[in-house]
């Protein structure tokens, strides 16, 4: 889907994965590497993050993602659809990781384990 | 495991999805669900995951009939008065499905194009939306929806009435159309060109669009603010 029409609003510039669910980010953070189809999905994720996606939980991310023009799927090999992180994508993962870092290290800091 | 217990009730929680999400999705589903099971993971887990991912389909597509008949008569009702849907989140599209009917309505003008690619690809409708410069008071609204002639489908979507960005009314901002729709189509979305550029404002109130592969789109919105 084209990304006219994004910039001149700057739609993608606040913080777009805040209430997409952690299985959005995991799957955007899986795909940062390289296109992946949903099998390959499920095992990345629960190989970086010790979380086993159920099957139905990663198509309903898969769509809301794509949807969102975050992801988009590759022509299909065999049965499985590859699907690939756009640039508004990486750009949203960015600006989500950014906001937990900042999170996180105010979290750190009150909990006095230091580290800003 | 062909005809096993065990295939068969994934097999009926994948056919409690729509037909439109196992057309797209259902053979590749049934391959992970079988991946899945071979590497130990329970059956079970599998059945009752797809089963929610059912129901949250549904819900999204026909909620009037689900669990939130209230949400679903408010959207296609505040729709059908061209009432934009403000309530909602910014950054969350407004989708609403009633009987045979999905409403795509905008409830920022700011996101007005992520929105309706959101909704379209929501139901997996074959429909364009592209961002066109146009003049201020048009920002974040529908300037035309456009079918190709060869999918002979032409009136099937339905331009719904609301308030312009500047809230002065005649603008449209959502459309309705058949929750079956199988048709291509492109919607336009105006973003207001900023202040000392020129504005594309025509002499006849209409406009003119070129788009690679679409006959000239007319600005069918003719009301002067």
């Amino acid at each position: 889907m084209a990304a006219t029409g994004r910039e001149p609003h700057g739609g993608y510039e606040q913080d777009v994965l805040r209430r997409a669910g952690d299985s959005s980010v995991l799957i955007l953070t899986s795909l940062a590497d390289g296109p992946k189809h949903g099998y390959a999905l499920l095992l990345d994720i629960k190989e970086f993050a010790g979380l086993r996606l159920g099957p139905g939980t990663l198509y309903g991310a898969l769509d809301r993602l794509e949807g969102l023009g975050l992801i988009e799927s590759l022509p299909a090999e065999d049965r499985r659809h590859p699907y690939r992180i756009t640039s508004v994508g990486a750009m949203a993962l960015r600006h989500h990781l950014d906001s937990l870092e900042r999170v996180s290290a105010v979290g750190r800091l009150r909990l006095g384990l230091g580290g800003v | 495991m062909p005809g096993t217990p065990r295939t068969r009730m994934i097999e009926v929680a994948l056919r409690c999805y729509p037909r439109r999400w196992r057309d797209h999705h259902g053979d590749e589903a049934i391959e992970i669900a079988q991946l899945l099971v071979s590497d130990g993971v329970p059956a079970l887990f599998v059945v009752v995951s797809y089963l929610k991912g059912a129901a949250r389909e549904r819900l999204i597509t026909r909620p009037s009939r689900r669990l939130l008949p209230a949400v679903g008569a408010l959207l296609v009702g505040a729709s059908l008065i061209g009432v934009p849907l403000v309530l909602l989140d910014s950054s969350t599209p407004a989708s609403a499905a009633s009987g045979n009917e999905v409403v795509a309505m905008i409830s920022s003008h700011q996101h007005a194009v992520e929105q309706l690619e959101s909704v379209f690809k929501l139901h997996h409708f074959k429909i364009r939306v592209l961002g066109v410069p146009s003049p201020p008071s048009r920002d974040g609204s529908i300037l035309a929806v456009d079918i190709p002639v060869r999918d002979g489908e032409t009136g099937v979507l339905r331009e719904i009435r609301g308030p312009c960005i500047t809230g002065a009314p005649g603008c449209i901002d959502g459309v309705a159309l058949p929750l079956h729709y199988a048709g291509r189509a492109l919607v336009l979305v105006g973003y207001g060109i900023k202040p000392g550029k020129p504005a594309p404002e025509p002499a006849d109130g209409r406009l003119n669009y070129k788009v690679p592969g679409h006959t000239t789109l007319k600005h069918r919105t003719t009301k002067k603010n």
